[in-house]
């Protein structure tokens, strides 16, 4: 594949990366500015999500540094479907999304440079629900349907340039734009001859922000990635009155290691803290708090061939969520497990993972949700 | 590389498809979902709680010509009806296929048929005698009265004797019991009498159908029927039959004059109602701190509710239900009287008056929820005003009327304006 062909692909990313921000439901989506999805691909998330260094090619959007590393030109994608069971005081249901969380394409240039473009997740707000209620009029009692719904999102853009500036380091710097739209309406579907009433908003968001982030190769056999980000701001315009809003984008800092403690077995972990606690005032009640966030996995090599190898991954992701549901902001635990091909000697990569977990507490919270989350990447790349 | 191209695009279009398929919608509790949405609420809003409130009435929109029926009455002591008739261009050739029809044609066994409205016939015991009789006088289909002949902007003419000039009885009738027709047998008179008809020469001044005795009737649909009988060939006969060319009704009693505090909608004369709102941009609301915005609001359901004053006296109340529509108003009424150009019906308007229930005091709904809604979309500080008229849907389709209370009559009897909106909801930000 050669640069032209990748840079034809542009489009389509960018179609894909504002097809992404309508792809997610959450109720947990409807605290704060929604919920925070990180543009990760299989091969993180079979490992816990330790995507800040990982052995054999980091495709994941979090360290820039990573880019250094790819020799090749290459596109890759991840969809991840999600099947969600939420259980709470006043709700309930059985949820099924799915979600573009990343797409990069990136092209080496001179013995040190790789330029990249993506798309990922950042926040998302997609969620509906709907109830029956009764309009207690002077002559008589109205029943009626309400769906309060909630779509759209906030997507990165991401421009990044990463060179390998020693033989044991690599930096890189990204440069984020965050964009996207959300139309939140509300619909209250009375019987003949009531009219039906519905109400929507459009909430425009833009913002800047940057992430820096460098990987240390001591050893051949262990990778050191540490990323800061952060962003001046989000600014929120309301389409109806243009009340504008900004909103300070937190610091966040991410250190993570990968250890090939045998040929054919690696270690991964991560560790990460984003300051959302920042916003705590700007933010309707009950506000926000720093996520915390430590993920861990290992990836086996069961098969090698002359040009192609097979690994199974096993990890673990803990992490607390940015905005608050009740008495705090929940936790996310999840177990996941992994698989993932390299294929003609590094030209195409296939990954797969899923991941079995629980949100929130529905003690803390009032409610609590199960998922089984499963996420694909395919990657492509050509000489 | 076309190929790796072809795959990643085939891939990236079924991931496409996949991430379409969704199901997202979860239930929750009443009033604890995630998420905003405005209440929505009702007002009862009285006249004087408004800036403004202007209603009247007008008539003269129908008239016993364009009614459904024909009110023919004596004897019960509430009113004198009698209906006129007119029969013009009778057929008097027949086509035969086939056949050879030669010489002169007769009209034979003429019989004028009416419709009986049963539900609204009234007889009393042994039933009540009719009569079709000549009238000697030339009369206004459209302008006829108890007293004038002709009552036209320009010319006035009365009847040699109110009540219709009537002349010789050419048929009578016993109806013993209500049933569905009146059948008036013209004899020996049919020929004579069709052939003066038809002669254009003469004037038409037609049949005059009166109660005898007393009982009172409402007729429909008055018909010719007879027979075309060929002189060559007596045996022979064709029945042709044609509706009457002009029909009205006659009565000796006027409503009452109009005192102040009341509305009527219906009757034979076409009793409109207009009414004028001045209404604000936002209302208050109970329970609820402050005034709430109608305008920009989504108006639910909104509807003028009258107050029935009870039955006019008779003969003046409505003897069967109708049907009230409510219709746009364009202009100024107080300007225009009757003249007020009207605009479209209001769809969801139909409000029906059952004479049988509407008690003083009772109310009747009709519906302006499409009309306050253009009025709600409407930009601030546009116009306030909301003009309405009501009528009764189809006009003359009785003779009596109904009363309803007006907004500066007694106060348990002044209409309302009923409005169920649910203002904008004011989503939070982010």
């Amino acid at each position: 594949m050669s640069r032209r062909t990748l840079l034809a692909l542009l489009p389509a990313l960018l179609v894909l990366a504002s097809a992404q921000a309508f792809a997610q439901e959450d109720v947990l989506g409807s605290a704060g500015l929604g919920r925070l999805v990180r543009p990760l691909d299989a091969h993180a998330r079979g490992m816990g999500s330790a995507a800040v260094a990982l052995h054999g090619g980091n495709l994941s959007a979090v360290n820039p540094a990573s880019l250094a590393r790819v020799r090749l030109p290459g596109f890759w994608l991840t969809l991840m479907p999600e099947s969600r069971s939420v259980k709470g005081d006043v709700l309930s249901g059985d949820i099924e999304t799915a979600d573009f969380p990343l797409g990069r394409l990136v092209i080496p240039f001179g013995e040190r440079w790789v330029v990249g473009f993506g798309f990922g997740s950042f926040l998302d707000q997609d969620w509906s629900v709907e109830f029956m209620d009764t309009l207690r009029l002077s002559s008589e009692d109205i029943p009626y349907i309400e769906t309060r719904s909630s779509d759209g999102g906030v997507s990165q853009l991401r421009f990044e340039l990463a060179g390998v500036f020693s033989a044991r380091w690599a930096l890189g710097v990204s440069g984020l734009y965050y964009t996207g739209e959300v139309r939140r309406s509300v619909e209250r579907d009375f019987p003949i001859p009531l009219i039906t009433y519905r109400s929507a908003v459009a909430l425009q968001y833009q913002g800047w922000g940057l992430a820096l982030g460098a990987e240390y190769q001591p050893i051949r056999e262990m990778i050191l990635g540490a990323v800061a980000s952060w962003g001046p701001g989000l600014e929120v315009r309301n389409d109806s009155t243009g009340q504008k809003l900004d909103l300070d984008l937190p610091l966040g800092l991410q250190l993570g290691g990968s250890w090939q403690l045998t040929p054919d077995l690696t270690l991964a972990t991560a560790l990460g803290w984003e300051g959302w606690s920042a916003l705590d005032a700007e933010l309707p009640e009950p506000g926000s708090s720093d996520v915390w966030r430590v993920g861990t996995g290992v990836e086996l090599r069961v098969l090698s061939g002359p040009t192609s190898a097979l690994f199974i991954r096993l990890g673990g992701l803990l992490e607390r969520k940015p905005f608050k549901l009740g008495e705090g902001a929940p936790w996310e635990r999840a177990f996941s497990l992994g698989v993932g091909a390299n294929l003609r000697e590094g030209r195409g990569r296939l990954d797969a993972a899923v991941e079995f977990g629980r949100r929130a507490d529905r003690e803390k919270h009032g409610v609590e949700e199960s998922f089984r989350r499963l996420t694909f990447s395919m990657a492509v790349f050509t000489p | 590389m076309r190929r790796s191209l072809g795959v990643l695009l085939l891939t990236a279009g079924a991931a496409g498809l996949v991430s379409c398929e969704r199901d997202e919608l979860l239930s929750v509790e009443p009033g604890h979902g995630p998420g905003r949405s405005a209440a929505t609420v009702e007002v009862v809003v009285d006249p004087d709680q408004l800036e403004g409130w202007a209603d009247t009435i007008f008539s003269g929109f129908s008239g016993p010509s364009s009614a459904t029926f024909m009110r023919v009455e004596d004897g019960t002591g509430d009113l004198t009806g009698r209906g006129l008739v007119r029969f013009s261009f009778i057929e008097d050739s027949v086509f035969v296929v086939g056949g050879d029809l030669s010489g002169a044609l007769r009209f034979d066994s003429a019989r004028v048929i009416l419709i009986v409205d049963t539900l609204r016939t009234e007889l009393p015991e042994g039933g009540s005698t009719l009569q079709l009789r000549a009238v000697e006088q030339e009369w206004h289909n459209r302008s006829a009265t108890w007293d004038y002949a002709v009552d036209t902007l320009g010319v006035r003419e009365p009847w040699s004797a109110p009540g219709g000039a009537l002349g010789a009885v050419l048929s009578e009738a016993l109806l013993a019991e209500v049933t569905d027709s009146l059948v008036f047998e013209l004899g020996e008179l049919s020929d004579s009498l069709i052939q003066l008809w038809n002669d254009t020469t003469q004037v038409n001044t037609g049949l005059a159908v009166v109660v005898a005795d007393s009982g009172r009737l409402a007729l429909q649909s008055p018909q010719l029927r007879y027979q075309l009988v060929p002189e060559a060939t007596p045996d022979t006969s064709y029945t042709l039959s044609v509706f009457a060319t002009a029909g009205t009704f006659i009565f000796d009693r006027e409503p009452a004059a109009l005192a102040s505090g009341v509305l009527r909608v219906g009757g034979v004369q076409g009793w409109r109602t207009f009414l004028e709102i001045f209404l604000p941009d936002s209302l208050s609301v109970e329970g609820v701190p402050e005034k709430l915005a109608l305008r920009g609001a989504t108006v639910n359901w909104a509807e003028i509710v009258l107050s029935s004053l009870g039955p006019p006296d008779p003969p003046f109340a409505a003897e069967d239900a109708f049907i009230i529509y409510a219709y746009d108003v364009v202009d100024d009424f107080r300007v225009y009287g009757p003249k007020t150009p009207v605009g479209a019906l209001v769809g969801e308007s139909a409000a029906t008056v059952s004479p049988d229930t509407l008690e003083a005091g009772e109310t009747v709904s009709v519906g302006i929820t499409t009309r306050l809604q253009q009025w709600a979309e409407s930009s601030p500080g546009s116009s306030a005003l909301l003009r309405i008229m009501m009528r009764a849907q189809p006009e003359a389709g009785t003779f009596g009327f109904w009363e309803f209370g007006t907004a500066d009559g007694d106060s348990a009897f002044v209409p309302r304006l009923r409005i169920v909106f649910t203002p904008p909801t004011e989503f939070a930000s982010p």
